[in-house]
């Protein structure tokens, strides 16, 4: 029971955590980044305006907040969900292999080796250490004297079988009897040794100079469940430990999911930022200067949004296995930048047309100023009201290049492949569908209700009813 | 008028060269990238010796070596030992193919080369595969209509009410569950006996369909074509729904709001005539310009649901080319897909100018 | 000054009558009282101006009248709006479509934006002939090219067929005023009908009204405008509206030579005169319109009051009769029958630029 609490306890402080960071650190961030840039700390009134009109709409800003506090704790899912431990010691040995986990994934540029070997930590062998089983025994560790009592009762009574049944040869034995009796002696000798090096990390245990201090779900996501009875795939069973089953590979469908959600809503996120970046770009460049170069451009834009995007990445897909960013960057290439030049354009046009720009631009004031200070923020808005359902489709499209098989390299924690998998077993392992249904439909739908209430925060639908 | 004419003539002018310019795109990465047509059929050959079991295969995968003709072979028919250019060229039909004996066959005469995995004319490939497409693009989008039409006036007129809250939640629901997804939802729910088993798992029809059909048995012939072709229906309408709904919603309530319904309200004319004949046609507009890019899905299909529901049209086919690197076929349904995606936005412009007569264009 | 002087005879027949009308609006949750306690009345065969700022609420009064006013967001809280002795406010909706474009018809403000696009402007016209009087389609067409004939379209019966946007401003002002007068209302509600429109077609435009009412048969016509010279020019009575209340009512005359509330007096003393030579700027009035939202307690005016006193602050002044024909809301006036100040008099913290 306190087992589960600290469980519990654990994740609410992760929880927690990723809240503090949404609520306070990132919006300082922000506002750090904007006056770096030179922008008025404050935001302008009519967008103020809207900030409060898009609180007011409380299924928006909650969806807002819990994406977002999901989004930003999915970033520390190495501390939570990993078989990793968060900290292990075994006498006066200390490491923290999950920790390093994360700073590889946080900080791609230099790597931090996780690795810890069985053999510095009490457990036989050169590989790395099992830290559930490390875990457990550090917890209770009658279990281990049980076990390994277990362990020393059947092998002398299996040595004594042996023994019975081929005896000790004697000087007249055949010499492959001799060697059969001399390996079969070595066997149980190491078996020996084994157990008497555990019987004395048994006394470390025991002692309390071992500790394990394991995440709260211990399985990471590229781990196979070999602890379970049956073949994958396995049907969700709280008995076995297995909440929501496993896939056919025999993967663990928690970290799959959860590690999925992060790099949904992470390429999403990629995608849509780099592609805006680069539309808002073309866009402004497009409304500012006008003339040829508007007119090429738009030619340009016209031609690319006719490629059928998804047949494409496929077709690439098909030949380069690509990586998380080379898929990135092929979405952002072949689609995302391409929507919103037309409303940036537009919005440049327009905004350029008015009184005060063309003051500005009267006054000698610099392209780049102009651009920066006065029409992008109104270019933005439709950037920020897309936004939201560009994500949606970005999710979207890299769920449907998994199931089909073009996507992310196989391993990749991805819902799409795992909805493929669901399609192959439809009749029988129904939770290898029903599972990422759910998943994504929830995750989506969050997103849509975002969407729909920054549009109506942005541009609220005036009703007025005449008869 | 004559400005119309002008602009649609410089819009058709531009198809050839888009077209150009994305097919040569995509033929130029199928060219230059690693892994191209030799390299597969080296590692086909690799996998055809591994299943026989032939275990020396393994020591020497690096050093595998196609046959010298083969390779040729290969070489001339994706045109390899020509330069890109003229290899796009040929294959587009304005350059004299010399290992044909220099005539000019390509897309323009209508020679989409062979399909290597149907040993069949690509051509006649991709047109046997249309009707299935656009039997379901063509329903779909008719349904849509039927059901999002009246749904968004409904929606615009009941604004802020309990219909309208509810439609919306449950529009949105459908929004954010990929067509795909919601097929395999579905043939999981009423495809299987989890929840009630009612569908069949996929197909586009029963095997024994042509025998019935044949057999002059066309109540069972349309029953079975449409007990087979509900789901991937669901599939194909769902997310468009959504967005047909609120569009036709927001664009009603916009034009409820403008000066000329409360000019005709003053008129004295009846609330029905107002918003059906004036309100309602104003907001018809952008709707009907999605007519055009609609097109373009009728025919291309949807490689997911097609794929997911097993039926045999556009999409499926594209996605096996794939699979089976059938390169001939994959560019014809390139060639397919951007046409009709071409000609679909000229037909929204020419909507567009049909029903909003302050549009012109220049 | 337009038609026939009128004296102050009650006998005139009154063709509306406007009592204690409130409109309120629900914006952001909050209620704007846009018109609050309006009272008027309007004779047959009368121009009658309603004058005021931008936001003083006489829009909202001539839709009320019209019934017009959407709900939500708006709705008419109270009153009576008396049309040949019938409440309108009381009537269905299907009752209340058979006086509109009738009995009442209305002008709007944005020509632009008035007629709907997708329509041929021929159309519109000839849809409330074939609605209101049963007519055939021919015979409205014919009505429909006789009245463009009327306010001034050459080539009527071609340009029938020709779609709103291929109108100029003007123009489609003039097809406006055809589509209103086309059956011969009783009452003409023009909505600052030239206010969009160039200063060189705004005279053109007014001058087309009036002589079309006497044309048409014999109209009243309810003229909303902001414009001071407009209405010194066509009415014979004139309201002045502040606050969503009726400020001051009296003839054109009256008004103009005796004007009592502080802010008619504002009002006029922002017109150039140019029959006063030593006047050098322009009076205005100081401070800007509250926002709907925030009109104080007590007068509304007393913000941008130059003479208000702590009364005003507090207590709503009634809307008293000063002379016959002539009312007034202002404490300063109720008190007393004051001394008539002259109009632009230069009070001289009264203006600045």
């Amino acid at each position: 029971m306190t087992h589960i609490l600290f469980k519990l306890l654990q994740l609410l402080v992760v929880l927690l955590l990723g809240f503090v960071l949404t609520t306070y650190v990132l919006p300082w961030f922000f506002r750090c980044f904007l006056r770096i840039l030179g922008y008025p700390a404050e935001f302008s009134p009519v967008t103020q305006k809207r900030i409060r009109r898009f609180r007011a709409i409380r299924r928006g800003y909650w969806s807002f907040k819990l994406i977002t506090v999901l989004f930003v704790t999915s970033l520390f899912l190495e501390l939570i969900v990993s078989s990793k431990a968060l900290m292990i010691r075994y006498e006066d040995r200390t490491a923290y292999p999950a920790l390093c986990e994360w700073l590889n994934m946080a900080w791609p540029f230099g790597e931090v080796s996780s690795f810890n070997k069985k053999s510095d930590f009490g457990q036989i062998g050169e590989s790395e250490v099992d830290y559930r089983q490390f875990a457990i025994y550090a917890a209770h560790p009658a279990l281990m004297r049980k076990d390994l009592e277990k362990e020393r009762t059947a092998l002398t009574a299996e040595k004594e079988a042996y023994l019975a049944e081929h005896p000790t040869p004697g000087p007249d034995a055949r010499r492959f009897e001799v060697r059969r009796y001399e390996r079969a002696m070595k066997r149980f000798g190491k078996r020996g040794e084994t157990l008497l090096a555990l019987e004395k990390n048994l006394a470390v245990f025991e002692g309390g100079r071992a500790g394990c201090w394991m995440p709260v779900y211990p399985v990471g996501p590229g781990d196979l469940r070999y602890d379970l009875k049956s073949n994958p795939p396995n049907r969700p069973s709280l008995e076995e430990g297995v909440p929501l089953g496993t896939d056919m590979s025999g993967r663990d469908v928690v970290p799959l999911m959860l590690y999925g959600f992060r790099i949904s809503l992470a390429f999403a996120l990629v995608v849509a930022g780099l592609g805006y970046g680069f539309g808002i770009l073309v866009g402004g460049v497009q409304g500012y200067y006008g003339g040829w170069v508007d007119i090429v451009t738009q030619r340009v834009v016209e031609i690319w949004g006719s490629i059928p995007f998804l047949f494409t990445i496929m077709i690439i897909a098909s030949i380069v296995q690509p990586s998380f960013w080379i898929l990135a960057v092929l979405m952002v290439v072949l689609t995302s930048w391409l929507g919103i030049t037309y409303y940036v354009r537009a919005e440049f046009y327009r905004e350029k047309a008015k009184d005060y720009v063309q003051a500005a631009i009267g006054s000698g004031v610099s392209d780049w100023r102009i651009i920066t200070r006065h029409i992008l923020p109104n270019a933005l808005v439709p950037v920020v009201t897309f936004a939201p359902f560009g994500i949606v489709a970005y999710i979207g499209s890299l769920v449907s290049l998994d199931y089909l098989g073009f996507g992310l390299p196989p391993g990749t924690p991805s819902w799409g492949a795992l909805l493929r998998q669901g399609l192959e077993n439809v009749k029988f392992y129904p939770h290898l569908t029903i599972i990422p249904t759910v998943a994504l439909a929830s995750t989506l739908y969050t997103v849509v209700m975002i969407g729909e209430a920054v549009r109506e925060a942005f541009d609220p639908k005036v009703f007025s009813r005449l008869r | 008028m004559h400005g119309m004419i002008s602009y649609f003539i410089r819009r058709l002018l531009l198809i050839p060269i888009t077209f150009v310019c994305i097919t040569f795109m995509v033929y130029g990465i199928m060219r230059l990238s690693p892994g191209g047509p030799i390299e597969q059929a080296r590692t086909q050959m690799l996998m055809a010796q591994m299943q026989e079991g032939g275990g020396g295969a393994f020591s020497q995968i690096g050093e595998l070596a196609l046959p010298q003709d083969a390779i040729d072979q290969l070489k001339i028919y994706y045109k390899l030992h020509r330069s890109i250019p003229v290899g796009y060229m040929i294959w587009l039909g304005v350059w004299p193919d010399d290992d044909r004996g220099g005539i000019f066959s390509g897309i323009i005469q209508g020679d989409f080369g062979i399909s290597y995995r149907y040993s069949d004319s690509v051509l006649s490939t991709i047109v046997s595969k249309f009707p299935i497409s656009v039997t379901f693009g063509l329903i779909g989008y008719l349904a849509t209509w039927i059901v999002c039409i009246p749904l968004g006036v409904q929606k615009a007129l009941l604004h802020r009410t309990w219909f309208d809250m509810t439609t919306s939640l449950a529009v949105f629901l459908g929004y954010s569950i990929p067509g795909f997804v919601a097929c395999l939802a579905l043939m999981l729910m009423f495809g299987t006996s989890l929840v009630w088993d009612l569908f069949p798992l996929g197909g586009f029809r029963s095997e024994n369909w042509n025998d019935m059909w044949a057999a002059g048995n066309i109540w069972w012939c349309i029953k079975d074509q449409a007990w087979h072709m509900f789901i991937p229906l669901v599939g194909y309408v769902m997310s468009g729904f959504a967005t047909m709904t609120i569009l036709m919603k927001n664009s009603l309530l916009d034009n409820l709001g403008a000066d000329y319904v409360r000019t005709a309200f003053a008129k004295g004319l009846s609330e029905r005539r107002v918003i059906f004949l004036h309100a309602l046609r104003n907001s018809m507009i952008p709707i009907c310009v999605g007519i055009g890019g609609a097109i373009g899905l009728l025919f291309a299909g949807s490689f997911l649901i097609e794929k997911t529901c097993n039926i045999p049209g556009m999409g499926l086919l594209g996605f096996n080319s794939l699979i089976e690197r059938d390169y001939p076929v994959l560019m014809g349904i390139l060639v397919f897909g951007v046409l009709i995606r071409l000609t679909g936005n000229i037909l929204s412009d020419l909507i567009l100018a049909f029903i909003d007569p302050r549009v012109r264009f220049k | 000054m337009a038609t026939t002087a009128t004296t102050a005879d009650g006998a005139r027949k009154k063709l509306l009558e406007v009592k204690g009308l409130r409109t309120y609006f629900d914006v952001e949750g909050q209620t704007a009282k846009a018109v609050d306690g309006v009272d008027f009345f309007i004779h047959e065969n009368e121009v009658f101006g309603l004058v005021g700022e931008s936001g003083s609420g006489k829009s909202v009064t001539a839709l009320s009248v019209m019934r017009l006013i959407p709900d939500p967001p708006g709705w008419i809280d109270g009153g009576e709006v008396l049309f040949r002795g019938k409440n309108l406010l009381d009537l269905t909706y299907d009752e209340m479509r058979k006086i509109r474009g009738n009995d009442i018809s209305m002008i709007f403000q944005e020509p632009m934006t008035a007629l709907n696009p997708v329509y041929s402007i021929g159309f519109q016209l000839t849809e409330a002939l074939q609605h209101h009087q049963v007519m055939s389609r021919q015979d409205a067409r014919e009505r429909a090219v006789e009245m463009l004939d009327l306010v001034g379209i050459p080539d009527a019966s071609r340009r029938l067929g020709n779609y709103p946007h291929e109108f100029s401003g003007g123009m489609r002002q003039r097809a406006m005023i055809a589509m209103a007068l086309s059956l011969t209302p009783h009452l003409l509600i023009a909505d600052e009908p030239t206010t969009a429109l160039d200063v060189t077609i705004q005279a053109q435009i007014l001058e087309l009204m009036l002589d079309l009412r006497q044309q048409t048969g014999d109209s009243s016509i309810m003229l909303i405008t902001h414009d001071l010279a407009v209405v010194a020019e066509t009415c014979e009575r004139v309201a002045v509206m502040y606050g969503g209340k009726i400020q001051e009512v009296a003839e054109v005359k009256r008004l103009f030579t005796n004007p009592e509330h502080p802010y008619t007096r504002g009002l006029l003393a922002s017109l150039p005169r140019p029959d006063r030579v030593k006047q050098k700027r322009l009076q205005t009035i100081p401070g800007i319109v509250p926002s709907i939202l925030d009109f104080p307690k007590g007068c509304k005016f007393w913000t941008r009051c130059p003479v208000k006193e702590d009364v005003c602050e507090q207590v709503e002044p009634e809307l008293v009769k000063v002379e016959e024909g002539h009312w007034c809301r202002c404490h300063l006036v109720s008190a007393a029958e004051t001394p008539p100040v002259e109009a632009p008099a230069g009070e001289p913290e009264g203006g600045t630029e």
